[in-house]
């Protein structure tokens, strides 16, 4: 096992996982096909490979996927341009709208990224529009392929705050005197100012101006005495709304629905002023030997059976019509497919114009 | 217990004693290659410029240059070393009673609880921090306990989520950095100075004050500078523990890379607080003599 | 001890105090083993009574089985590795040699440099100089600069206060340096050798701020539990943090005997 230091994954970890085959669980055994399988190192929200999901990408393709520790969308997009980023990871799935820039490069020849192959992605046909819409494209090939969608929303406690009332449907909860003391925010500067400027009514704040900047900045602090916690951490969020620390919180969809699968009376608001949609594209370095791999792996992403057990088990919403299609009107409408037709105000989440001031400006919030 | 003669330089009478120096070559090539390369790669990138699409070797100071324009910046670095210095000073506070209570005990005692105050420190230290929520929250242990004797009507909101919180989460985890050293220090200490002083009538304070602290400041020094450095670079528990309001310089940085792409600025800050750092433990190495600080007796 | 009635007030008073210190050292941590029981969905109050279901989910889980792992594998090596640089520093350092000090800076920098910056001074030197990122590679490299200081500071004073003039007698004696060195040193410093190979283990099984920023596919235990956190609800974090507790004591009190009998039997 000593001499063994650079040989990394296989033979030791094999050998080690054999030896505490005492613990007596069989799925510890990878088998022996283990060393000899396809497998590509990702990037991703670790939630879209859970319970079932996996089986589902990994049998299809006989493609192993190792994803290893996600942090945040930017930091995918950090480790792709580190010098050296494409021996990392295999396949990134990020935000889109974050991972554009970066991806696409400054210009045509400057691309970060791997053209997908349509060929090798039969999937792309079953794009839904607003999957579609989010395509990271130059030149008409492919560089980020959006795999499913969310929305960011208020996460409030329906025990303690009404439904219907108008409050509650907007942005403005998060910054309630009303609920002093119990509301949480999200610590991401670009996220939370893009909700700020939205419930403050700029048009486009992603285009916040320097005074703009200064008047979100000001009105954060302002409202930040309300402010119970800043959580970072999903198991955070979900403890604040779920011991009742507070009872309204910045959420994600996964959110939602791990508490709600839970039993707590707990759901999403949606913003009049607003609701921040994203989506999460799939790209994969330009110099990886896996290419072809990563794509399987994508083009199963975009398989109905995936992306309906996607819906059912994190909420996020499959990027493919496929998907839609195996799922019954009310799973639907529960997830939020039909937000457009409902007559829901989206806003997409945009890159802003100067990240780093954000990110300057949201430092000065939490130092005031 | 060996005498204090040790820091003599033996000469033997006539055998050539081989110099050992060559076994520090392996450790210091490696000090070299992946300690300080790093930092010197770290401080040219600092001077580069970092945006959306990558980074640029422009080989400039506008990185610092916005550091020293944005109050933000320096404010919070002010704020760091308060707090930094704030933990430090309450970490002594609390370790050197316990240091001296397990210097003072003998034999199988003593083990048992050296071993007892280690064994916190082997779990997790995410962890232990995680594990106040709670216990210190609005519907945690602390408040029912409260709520339920009748001391209390209504929860405590304070306990959680402000400055007061940094401090216990940082004081938790890194009270070992500073109980250790004292103990070693009091632990060398010659037990008959104290039996001649007390025989010559002096009280107990005095004779702290005078002999005890003052021959066991080798180990403070060494407990102080690490519990400050561990400190100064908190950037988790501030942002687990701290409330709305907490904000250190750790997380400027690290906001650089988890919530920005901008290494370039990021690389900065880093050096900054390298140098902050570095002057505050040259400041208390002036005093003690550096290698006193980390060595304890005299080298 | 000398009878001083003041004394005994001073004395009472320090054994209420460490009885108050180990009362709010071990609070959190028996916190965390009631939870770890707790039928609850989230880790906070009320208690919904007695289940075992964490435990059986923790070791039905591979992630956290081979987590534990490549700790343990890890800690061993860089813990060993450590060491190993330690003792050779440990042993020049007991004379003067031309850049001693300047050695000696060199050795403190990884902990003056703090831990968050340094995990991205290794993520930009190792990405830009397209070094593979895995666990026995970058992160290996970043506990062992972790451990490093530690591991010296921790063996030098015990190498300091050791008699030299049982090792001159040898060597007056006529035997050499080297068999000097095995026979009579070696022995007498194993467990200092053994204590700061545990330290060294201890200090690269809990490290994350470093590791998270140059790890490859792979996770640490520290890395595992963060992922937990980040990615779910983790109503088995309090078990977890049981568990990892259980082995590192259980492995550092068997390393504590394995070196007090060398001691003994190393004593001349």
């Amino acid at each position: 096992m000593d001499d063994n230091e650079k040989n990394t994954t296989g033979p030791t970890r094999r050998l080690l996982l054999q030896g505490m085959g005492a613990v007596g669980a069989s799925a510890l055994l990878p088998g022996a096909a283990f060393a000899q399988q396809k497998s590509i190192d990702g990037l991703m929200v670790n939630g879209i490979l859970g319970g079932p999901l996996r089986a589902m990408i990994e049998g299809p393709t006989g493609v192993k996927v190792n994803d290893g520790p996600f942090v945040s969308s930017t930091d995918n997009v950090a480790k792709l341009m580190a010098p050296g980023g494409g021996t990392r990871y295999d396949l990134f799935i990020g935000v889109s709208e974050f991972s554009r820039n970066p991806v696409l490069g400054a210009g045509p020849g400057k691309e970060r990224g791997l053209a997908f192959d349509p060929a090798k992605v039969p999937n792309l046909k079953d794009l839904s529009a607003i999957a579609r819409d989010d395509l990271g494209t130059r030149d008409g090939k492919n560089y980020i392929v959006p795999v499913y969608w969310g929305y960011d929303m208020a996460l409030y406690n329906k025990d303690h705050v009404p439904e219907n009332d108008p409050l509650t449907q907007s942005w403005g909860l998060m910054f309630s005197e009303k609920y002093a003391g119990r509301i949480a925010w999200y610590d991401v500067p670009h996220q939370m100012i893009m909700v700020a400027g939205l419930h403050m009514g700029l048009k486009e704040p992603e285009k916040a101006s320097a005074s703009d900047l200064a008047e979100i900045t000001k009105f954060l602090i302002s409202k930040k005495k309300n402010v119970r916690a800043i959580w970072t951490t999903f198991a955070q969020a979900v403890n604040l709304m779920a011991s009742g620390e507070v009872v309204v919180s910045y959420g994600w969809i996964p959110m939602r629905v791990a508490l709600q699968k839970r039993g707590f009376n707990i759901t999403n608001n949606w913003p009049s002023d607003g609701l921040l949609i994203w989506s999460h594209g799939a790209y994969i370095p330009k110099d990886s030997p896996k290419g072809n791999e990563a794509q399987a792996v994508v083009n199963a992403m975009l398989a109905g059976e995936y992306g309906a057990a996607l819906t059912r088990e994190t909420g996020y919403l499959s990027g493919s019509v496929a998907a839609e299609k195996l799922l019954s009107a009310e799973e639907k409408k529960a997830a939020g497919y039909d937000v457009r037709e409902r007559g829901i105000k989206t806003y997409s989440l945009k890159w802003p114009s100067d990240l780093s001031r954000w990110v300057e400006a949201w430092g000065k919030v939490k130092s005031a | 217990m060996h005498s204090a003669l040790m820091g003599t330089t033996s000469r033997s009478w006539g055998v050539r004693r081989p110099s050992a120096a060559w076994l520090a070559v392996p450790a210091a090539l490696w000090l070299i290659l992946f300690g300080l390369a790093p930092i010197a790669f770290m401080l040219a990138m600092s001077t580069w410029t970092s945006d959306i699409f990558g980074m640029t070797a422009t080989w400039n100071l506008d990185n610092y240059r916005r550091f020293w324009e944005e109050p933000l910046y320096i404010s919070v670095l002010f704020t760091t070393v308060r707090v930094a210095l704030t933990c430090t000073v309450l970490s002594l506070l609390i370790s050197y009673p316990l240091a001296w209570f397990l210097a003072e005990r003998r034999g199988r005692a003593k083990a048992i609880l050296l071993i007892l105050v280690f064994v916190p420190f082997w779990t997790s230290y995410l962890i232990r921090t995680f594990v106040w929520l709670p216990i210190l929250g609005r519907n945690g242990i602390i408040n029912d306990l409260l709520l339920r004797i009748g001391i209390i009507n209504q929860p405590l909101e304070w306990l959680l989520y402000n400055e007061g919180t940094i401090y216990l989460g940082l004081v938790y985890v890194y009270t070992l950095f500073m109980t250790l050293p004292v103990y070693v220090s009091l632990e060398r200490l010659d037990r008959s100075l104290i039996a001649a002083a007390s025989d010559l009538g002096a009280r107990p304070f005095r004779i702290f004050l005078r002999i005890v602290l003052p021959l066991s400041m080798p180990g403070v020094l060494s407990g102080s500078v690490m519990v400050f450095l561990l400190s100064a670079g908190a950037f988790v528990t501030p942002q687990l523990l701290g409330g709305p309001s907490a904000i250190m310089f750790g997380n400027l940085i690290a906001a650089q890379f988890l919530n920005n792409n901008n290494w370039a600025f990021g690389a900065a800050l880093s050096m900054i607080l390298i140098v902050v750092v570095m002057l505050f433990v040259f400041v208390v190495g002036r005093r003690m003599g550096l290698q006193r600080v980390f060595l304890g007796e005299g080298v | 001890m000398r009878g001083f009635p003041t004394m005994s007030r001073w004395s009472l008073a320090l054994w209420l105090y460490a009885g108050l210190f180990f009362v709010v050292l071990y609070g959190p941590l028996l916190t965390l083993v009631v939870f770890s029981f707790n039928d609850g969905e989230v880790v906070a109050l009320p208690l919904r009574g007695f289940t075992l279901k964490w435990y059986r989910a923790i070791f039905g889980m591979p992630e956290l089985l081979a987590s534990l792992a490549n700790s343990f594998i890890l800690g061993i090596l860089s813990g060993a590795i450590s060491t190993a640089l330690a003792l050779g520093l440990a042993l020049a350092f007991r004379r003067d040699f031309l850049l001693k000090s300047l050695l000696l800076r060199l050795v403190l920098l990884p902990i003056i440099v703090p831990g968050i910056i340094g995990g991205v001074v290794l993520l930009l030197f190792f990405g830009y100089f397209n070094v593979p990122f895995g666990l026995y590679t970058t992160v290996l490299i970043a506990h062992i600069n972790w451990a490093l200081p530690f591991a010296f500071l921790t063996l030098y004073p015990r190498l300091h206060r050791f008699d030299r003039s049982i090792e001159e007698a040898a060597m007056d004696l006529g035997a050499r340096p080297l068999r000097v060195f095995t026979r009579v040193v070696l022995p007498m410093i194993t467990p200092a050798i053994l204590a700061t190979f545990l330290f060294s283990f201890t200090l690269s099984f809990d490290e994350f701020i470093r590791t998270i920023f140059v790890l490859g596919g792979e996770r640490t235990v520290p890395i595992q539990v963060w992922t937990l956190i980040v990615e779910q609800i983790a109503p088995f974090l309090p078990a977890i943090g049981v568990v990892i507790m259980v082995i590192s004591v259980s492995a550092s009190l068997l390393g504590a005997l394995v070196a007090g009998g060398v001691g003994r039997r190393g004593r001349a």
